[in-house]
């Protein structure tokens, strides 16, 4: 095991754009990323998560902005220079190369003499449970293991920091949840700064311990996995993340911190939030915290809606209920089934949704940084 | 220079060099043979002395270079229908069957391309001479199929490759008739495979010589003419013609590229 | 065609190609019996005189002999030469790939003849090359390049470039660009990058490509009976002058025979050197 303590290196991004002619792929970026830490950087194709991972590696070249890796400004730094351990998409194992060449190959361009190469490739293999492939070619492996084969590779110069371009984005689902924990365990016990580029927000959530949300070139929200879940900044982040509803009302009165919206189809909500009166606010709603009934919850003048269940998708675990209200409001309310008999609603019913005025998250139209 | 590294220059500018060097290496003497073509006087002296089109006039006075231009047109023209015909089948056996003796047959017809032209020359001479056939026109043709076989037979099976039958069977649910769905689909979808070899197999077949040159008993090709020239005669002439088939070839090469790409060519 | 092809079908597709297979193997073998007949086909008589007269006589030999001399180290110039090109353009933007794709293409379909007689121009005593230095008062007589080794070298590298360049630049063009980068990555400087990554995933490329700028230059006419000028011919030329000058069929065919016996065992022995080699390039 490899103990990383003051080898991990911080990352931090000041400013950075990038820009290929008049197409604007990341638009003043600023991230600061602590040694040790694993980040995500999570988002739509398109968004700009890959090419911020580049730009890192330095195959992306910067139009505006600075990047630092430790303390060195390495924006002119050449890929090969910045000491980085970089993991591919399609893990990129050069086909020429047995598994042990490949992964002695950074040794080789650090001119690491032969003789302790060899035990270095050795420890590598056998922390990613590679041993005995050394002499395999990467067809001849399989997709899990030519994943674990490019880990090793990375990993094995001890680089400051580890980048990762959706590595586990060509495994089927089972060996994904399976490599994600390994992965992490893994980081941990390393220590070194891990960033992440992700589509799949479950393993964002999963694996981080923070998370970047991109959107369009710009970060939308920086946070723990449970600040980006509960909180979200914007209506991107809390329909990208998660399932959510999204409702958007008119405030009617607003006192002491309790402010009443008028929302078409649902009525007056009590919420928690300082918008001004006459104005529009638009608010998250996420589906688990609604909860659903037959009887009229009777303490309730406001946060219930009656509806009529017109779908339901069954999940296994929860089930999903898609309720359309008598002025035609769509909400989306999920139940885990556990209590089968008071929790078992049928299309057609019609049912009370409640909810607390906590949990209607009010969102901007750009996220703070926007 | 699109690049996937980021870094350095001196592997790029090396290669421009070197490489750009040898394909001006191989332009010049192109160039070369225009420059000559209009060389007033009758020495190949570089550089020529002034502008004079008396050398392209002087092929009309040579009948040879007419009469033989025309015959290697038709004949390339004959060799490559026929050659796209005996392809296009042999590839749909070979692509859509399979049998046991299907890459030794496939092997074998791609064989001229590694028997020595010479070879192939005195092959023909010997095999029509013992028919006591002595005439150029059955024994070129037969020859210039052979030779061009190979190219169409080997775009044409790359094609038929990317054509599943699953295409034909799909239109005939949709109510098309055998043929109609062969036609309709796979036909149209080969179309520019077609072309570019019948275009790969035309040029190769209006350039033989080494072969084509055993043959010539009564008809000659006009690669022939235009070897027998060089070694006879000393005057810029053939430079004309070069010239003249060069620019042709220019022409040829500019419009496959618009039509059907080059990729048949360089792979 | 779709549904169950009736074998007899299929037969008859194949006829045509088969009838051709037949006629050329026929002549092959017609050139296989002549060379079993005595000199200049006087007389009957089947023997194996010719092969004994072509094997006895060293002044034979030496067509071979130049013709494997020149062609080995003509290839591996070639293949020199030709690499940088084939690179060049597989990595360069649109428009420069497309003009030096137009330009090898051109060559490629010029015929030889052309392409010789222009070399000729350029490396006579005359010509460019000659022309150019005297003026420059580099040299005080032409150089001789033409109607030599020289020359007739010069000539099969430059008409059997494209052989090389187009397989390199194919199998160039397939490699994954993220495995550059993935070695960049690891610390691999841009040389390093070719020498590791780029030059041996391109091995297969230049293995087809040695092998038929190897069997153009052995088996060449055209090259050495123009720029040789008949100093330097080679087996092609031999063969042929015995056939149509000296009208010795017999002992053409025999020489034509050897000849190919040779080629073919090149080739196959070539192919099975690289694919022994190489299989684990393929990616």
């Amino acid at each position: 095991m490899k103990m990383k303590n003051g080898r991990a290196k911080r990352v931090l991004l000041e400013n950075v754009s990038v820009r290929y002619g008049s197409v604007s792929a990341l638009n003043n970026i600023s991230l600061d990323i602590q040694p040790g830490e694993l980040v995500s950087l999570l988002g739509p194709s398109g968004c700009g998560k890959t090419t911020l991972l580049r730009s890192i590696a330095g195959f992306a070249p910067l139009t505006t902005g600075e990047i630092f890796i430790g303390e060195e400004a390495c924006t002119d730094l050449p890929p090969s220079k910045r000491n980085l351990g970089m993991v591919f998409q399609d893990y990129a194992l050069f086909p020429h190369m047995t598994v042990a060449r490949n992964v002695a190959f950074g040794l080789k361009m650090r001119r690491v003499p032969l003789e302790e190469r060899h035990p270095a490739v050795e420890r590598v293999l056998a922390l990613l449970s590679l041993d005995g492939l050394e002499e395999r070619y990467p067809r001849q492996l399989s997709g899990g293991q030519q994943q674990r084969v490019a880990l090793a590779r990375a990993l094995v110069v001890e680089p400051g920091v580890l980048l990762l371009d959706e590595p586990l984005a060509a495994l089927d689902k089972k060996l994904r949840e399976e490599m994600q924990i390994e992965l992490r365990s893994l980081q941990k016990r390393i220590g070194i700064t891990t960033i992440f580029v992700t589509h799949d927000q479950e393993e964002a959530l999963t694996l981080s311990d923070r998370v970047a949300v991109l959107e369009k070139g710009r970060i939308v929200q920086v946070g723990t996995p449970v600040e980006v879940y509960e909180n979200p900044q914007s209506k991107f982040s809390g329909l990208f993340v998660g399932k959510s509803n999204f409702i958007e009302g008119k405030v009617i009165s607003c006192t002491e911190g309790a402010t009443v919206c008028d929302v078409s189809g649902i009525g007056r909500v009590t919420v928690k939030s300082t918008a001004g009166v006459g104005t529009q606010a638009q608010f998250l709603l996420r589906p688990e915290k609604v909860r659903l009934s037959r009887e009229k919850p009777l303490t309730l003048e406001r946060n219930c809606v009656y509806g009529k269940v017109e779908h339901l998708v069954y999940l296994g675990m929860i089930t999903e209920y898609h309720l359309e209200t008598e002025q035609g409001f769509q909400l989306v309310a999920t139940v885990l089934n556990v209590n089968q008999s008071t929790q078992n609603f049928e299309i057609g019913e019609s049912i009370w949704a409640t909810w607390s005025p906590d949990d209607f998250i009010q969102v901007f139209p750009m996220g703070p940084n926007g | 220079m699109r690049k996937g590294t980021g870094t350095g220059k001196g592997l790029k500018r090396l290669s421009c060099l070197l490489g750009g060097l040898v394909v001006i290496g191989m332009f010049i003497p192109l160039l070369v043979v225009f420059v000559i073509s209009f060389n007033p006087g009758n020495e190949l002296i570089f550089p020529p002395h002034g502008f004079s089109l008396r050398w392209y006039s002087n092929i009309f006075h040579h009948a040879s270079f007419l009469s033989s231009f025309h015959f290697s047109i038709i004949l390339g023209v004959v060799a490559t229908a026929v050659s796209l015909i005996v392809g296009l089948s042999g590839a749909l056996v070979l692509t859509r069957r399979k049998f046991r003796g299907a890459d030794i047959i496939s092997g074998l017809l791609m064989s001229p391309l590694v028997v020595p032209q010479v070879v192939i020359g005195i092959g023909f001479l010997s095999l029509f001479s013992m028919m006591h056939v002595y005439h150029s026109i059955p024994s070129l043709l037969a020859l210039h199929i052979i030779i061009t076989l190979p190219y169409t037979l080997r775009v044409l099976v790359a094609n038929l490759s990317r054509c599943p039958v699953s295409m034909e069977e799909a239109a005939m649910v949709l109510g098309a008739g055998k043929y109609r769905a062969f036609v309709e689909t796979t036909l149209r979808m080969i179309k520019p495979g077609m072309v570019a070899s019948a275009i790969f197999a035309f040029v190769t077949s209006f350039d033989n010589f080494t072969a084509s040159q055993f043959l010539i008993w009564d008809r000659a090709t006009l690669p022939i003419e235009i070897y027998a020239y060089i070694t006879k005669e000393n005057d810029p002439t053939v430079a004309a013609v070069s010239s003249v088939l060069i620019l042709m070839t220019v022409g040829l090469v500019i419009l496959m590229e618009r039509w059907v790409g080059l990729e048949t060519v360089t792979g | 065609m779709a549904e169950q092809t009736k074998t007899s079908v299929s037969l008859g597709l194949l006829l045509p190609g088969l009838f051709c297979l037949l006629l050329f193997g026929a002549s092959l073998f017609a050139v296989g019996i002549l060379s079993l007949r005595p000199e200049r086909l006087a007389g009957e008589g089947i023997g194996l005189n010719q092969y004994l007269r072509f094997f006895d006589d060293t002044r034979y030999l030496i067509y071979f002999w130049r013709s494997f001399k020149v062609s080995c180290y003509g290839t591996l110039l070639t293949l020199f030469l030709g690499y940088p090109v084939a690179y060049l353009m597989a990595r360069s933007g649109g428009r420069i790939r497309l003009t030096l794709t137009l330009v090898l293409v051109v060559q490629f379909f010029t015929s030889y003849i052309i392409r010789a007689y222009a070399l000729m121009l350029v490396l006579g005593n005359n010509g460019l090359i000659n022309r150019l230095l005297l003026k420059l008062g580099m040299i005080e007589r032409p150089l001789a390049l033409m109607h030599n080794e020289t020359g007739v070298a010069i000539g099969l590298i430059m008409v059997s470039l494209p052989f090389i360049v187009f397989p390199v630049y194919s199998v160039l063009r397939g490699i994954d660009l993220r495995l550059e980068e993935a070695a960049e990555s690891l610390g691999a400087g841009e040389w390093q990058v070719f020498w590791n990554v780029t030059l041996p995933l391109s091995l297969p490329g230049m293995a087809a490509g040695v092998v038929l700028a190897l069997l153009f230059q052995v088996t060449s006419f055209i090259v050495p009976g123009l720029l040789g000028g008949g100093y330097y011919d080679m087996v092609a030329n031999f063969i042929c002058d015995q056939a149509l000058s000296v009208l010795n069929i017999p002992f053409a065919s025999a020489v034509a025979m050897v000849m190919l016996a040779i080629t073919l065992f090149l080739v196959i022995g070539l192919n099975k050197l690289f694919e022994r080699n190489l299989k684990d390039v393929s990616a």
